[in-house]
């Protein structure tokens, strides 16, 4: 099963209408989408406005693939599970996010193990093809930097500031 | 400002909108496990990595919208008042920039993390929050030229 999560704040119509059209194509795949507000309405794919955290755990376990707008959530949670995930950034042109910031995130992402980058929509076939040639990792504890932990706990302490 | 001695137990409240940003502070909230955790976030979110913390829910807030911010503004007010907490830490974005303020005038100190995604540039609330921020963190080294504004690594 393939789980698509575009953030649950503002709908993301662009990468829904790409995805149906796809699933359209690909009646043999089983698509889950968490859509939030999305007014669009997929004919081919299953979509969720939004699932309880329990919930989505559970369905992100079960998911095979992550399609996802280019959001560290999505990102961080696809490498707990070992998920490969395909990311689309949302554009501000589009009016689907604030700022572009997520175009600079899908940058420092691009080649990372395990991670496609869809920049382009018209390109959403090959970045379908990589994303499902790419298997399950093992998953990995996501954990922050030492050096950030022991920072915040040298300032919450001793009110030391990092070098 | 006085200095906290060692095993002196502290409130720290860790505020975040959900998502991401709470992805992000869940990661970093083993620097705060002798202290006295407050969890509040925006969503309705289980408490996976939050362990031994309490959790409080607050309204949503963005730039957009008055009322909700109000309300979220509101009950931030009302906990922080209530639970008075020492420090007061946040990965953003709106929430955790009204809690960095309202901590503030309260008398806590204040930490912003700003979140990963922001790469280029320190995020919106990032930039408002700066001014009312004791320690302010950016994940990005080539972020952190401006005075001030500290890198310790980051949660990719």
């Amino acid at each position: 099963m393939i789980f698509t999560i575009t953030g649950t704040q503002f709908p993301f119509e662009r990468l829904a209408r790409s995805l149906d059209e796809w699933c359209r194509r690909h009646p043999e795949q089983e698509v889950i989408g968490q859509m939030g507000k999305d007014t669009f309405g997929p004919q081919h794919f299953i979509a969720v406005e939004s699932y309880p955290p329990l919930e989505f755990d559970r369905v992100f376990r079960s998911a095979s693939h992550i399609i996802a707008h280019a959001g560290m959530g999505s990102v961080l949670t696809a490498r707990r599970f070992g998920t490969p995930i395909m990311i689309v950034p949302r554009l501000v042109s589009f009016k689907e996010h604030r700022s572009d910031h997520q175009v600079a995130t899908a940058n420092v992402l691009r080649g990372r193990p395990g991670i496609v980058v869809c920049d382009d929509l018209a390109n959403f076939d090959e970045c379908m093809d990589q994303l499902l040639a790419m298997e399950r990792g093992p998953g990995t504890t996501n954990t922050a930097d030492p050096s950030l932990v022991t920072a915040l706990q040298r300032f919450v302490d001793f009110g030391e500031f990092p070098d | 400002m006085i200095q906290p001695m060692k095993n002196h137990r502290l409130r720290v409240m860790c505020v975040s909108s959900s998502g991401g940003h709470l992805v992000q502070l869940k990661l970093v909230l083993p620097a705060f496990a002798e202290h006295d955790l407050v969890l509040v976030s925006t969503g309705e979110e289980d408490i996976e990595g939050a362990a031994g913390a309490t959790l409080y829910q607050i309204p949503e807030a963005s730039r957009w919208s008055r009322i909700q911010t109000m309300l979220c503004a509101w009950k931030l007010l009302w906990l922080i008042w209530r639970l008075r907490p020492s420090v007061i830490v946040s990965t953003g974005a709106a929430p955790g920039f009204l809690a960095v303020r309202i901590g503030r005038f309260f008398g806590a100190r204040t930490v912003w993390l700003d979140s990963v995604a922001n790469v280029e540039v320190i995020s919106l609330a990032g930039q408002l929050a700066q001014p009312h921020c004791d320690l302010f963190l950016t994940q990005w080294p080539a972020l952190a030229v401006e005075d001030g504004i500290h890198c310790a690594g980051g949660v990719l």
